[in-house]
């Protein structure tokens, strides 16, 4: 088999990294929210096993979606 | 308001079409902003409310029609009323698990290679290809190889037996299409026999476990790969497959190989194809798909999913088992804060939802 095949290339999942201490921070001051009522992602979801993130992380997307043409979702690891 | 980039793409090129100036592009710009500013939803909108009936109307027109064969190359697929069900329910078990395998250079430019991959990937057990009987009394198994399946699966008799003899860890006697496996004058348990023929019944010859149908079709001008049955896990460590695109309409299946995000999406894909030419917007299917991925897992709408999490007693109770719900709040002391829109209705409060969200403050003096 020809290189590393892993399951972020496919075209159903959408970019996506881990957010830094302070970029969480400026998001939940943003939207006026805490962490635990962001959406959520397992622990053992194949993405975040992907990125190596921890319980506690906050995962940004972003979506190509066909309405906003990019769209940001967040996700924080339980 | 910033436009997005889509649009703002759309702008800049309506612009240099119509070879506008600088002042006129932005002026444009502007408008376009305005447009999209009054476009937007209002605050306090009840969007869930309007993607339910949106999404529950053409449900109610469609035609119970479950199935679509669209000629000979093509794997069934639930459609309609009963696939949105499937997506609603977040069902484990769907009637007709598919997948689409795009392939990648050369096979899918060469349809004899495609075709050859396609039966490649469909699971082959014993059964498939032989009869295989029994003989109490005299402690023999009989398998019966049917020649014709085992030219059209690419098979080897041979390889099989070899197979066989692995499992059952016997030599057996071969005469014609026939291979007899003998226990005669042994001290073996009839069970045990018995036993032994339900494991060569599952004997797994070739393919991938979990496709029963492969199919060649043709998507653009490249050559893709239909199946009954899923194994998207196992498919796309193949080095024929193009594991970018490569997808299964198993939505539990997807979440658990390729992550909720890549289920979240694939409900909405799977939505639209469900409501098929019945035109939804995809505001409402991209709102439910959310709310069902919202957390973490892919979860069902009903009173074991979301409608059962509720907050509010009232909500609860209206939805399903009123008498559970209600005693059940009795006995832990539940507090009912009326906020969400059906218990306000049970008591007879304004909804609020639209203007029955805003307070006025009068602003007194001068």
């Amino acid at each position: 088999m020809a290189g590393k095949r892993s399951i972020l290339d496919h075209v159903l999942v959408p970019k996506c990294r881990i957010l830094k201490e302070d970029e969480v921070e400026e998001l939940l001051k943003k939207y006026g929210v805490s962490k635990d009522s962001l959406p959520k992602i397992l622990a053992d979801d194949p993405v975040v096993k992907e990125l190596g993130a921890k319980k506690g992380d906050v995962i940004e997307f972003v979506r190509n979606s066909p309405i906003s043409g990019k769209a940001l979702y967040y996700r924080v690891v339980v | 308001m910033t436009l997005p980039d889509h649009i703002l793409a759309q702008v800049e090129e309506f612009a240099t079409k119509h070879k506008l100036s600088a002042t006129e592009k932005k002026k444009l710009i502007k408008k376009v902003e305005e447009w999209l500013e009054s476009a937007r939803t209002e605050y306090w909108e009840a969007v869930g409310l309007v993607a339910a009936e949106s999404m529950g109307e053409p449900a109610t027109q469609a035609t119970l029609k479950t199935f679509h064969f669209a000629g000979a190359a093509e794997v069934s697929v639930t459609s309609g009323v009963d696939r949105m069900l499937e997506i609603a329910d977040a069902l484990r078990k769907i009637k007709t698990p598919s997948m689409r395998i795009y392939l990648k250079d050369p096979w899918n430019k060469d349809e004899a290679k495609a075709r050859e991959f396609a039966i490649s990937l469909q699971e082959t057990t014993l059964t498939d290809v032989a009869k295989i009987s029994e003989d109490y009394f005299a402690k023999e198994i009989y398998i019966e190889f049917n020649e014709k399946e085992l030219k059209n699966r690419n098979l080897d008799m041979d390889d099989i037996i070899k197979k066989i003899d692995a499992k059952t860890k016997k030599k057996g006697k071969k005469s014609g299409n026939v291979y007899v496996i003998s226990w005669k004058g042994q001290d073996i348990p009839l069970a045990k026999l018995r036993k032994i023929r339900m494991q060569l019944e599952r004997l797994h010859l070739s393919g991938v476990k979990g496709i029963r149908f492969a199919v060649v079709g043709k998507e653009g001008d490249e050559f893709v790969v239909n199946t009954s049955g899923t194994n998207l896990k196992a498919v796309l460590k193949l080095k024929q497959v193009d594991h970018t695109r490569t997808y299964s309409n198993d939505i539990h299946e997807v979440a658990s190989v390729l992550g909720i995000e890549a289920a979240r999406y694939m409900i909405i894909e799977e939505l639209k194809k469900a409501y098929g030419d019945m035109e939804v917007d995809l505001r409402h299917f991209s709102l439910l798909a959310d709310l069902l991925t919202y957390e973490g897992y892919y979860e069902a709408v009903g009173r074991t999913g979301i409608a059962g999490k509720k907050g509010s007693v009232f909500a609860r109770a209206a939805f399903e088992e009123t008498g559970k719900h209600l005693t059940e709040a009795a006995l832990w002391e539940e507090e009912e804060h009326l906020k969400g829109v059906v218990e306000n209705l049970i008591v007879g409060l304004p909804v609020k939802v639209g203007t029955g969200r805003v307070k006025l403050l009068m602003k007194l003096g001068d």
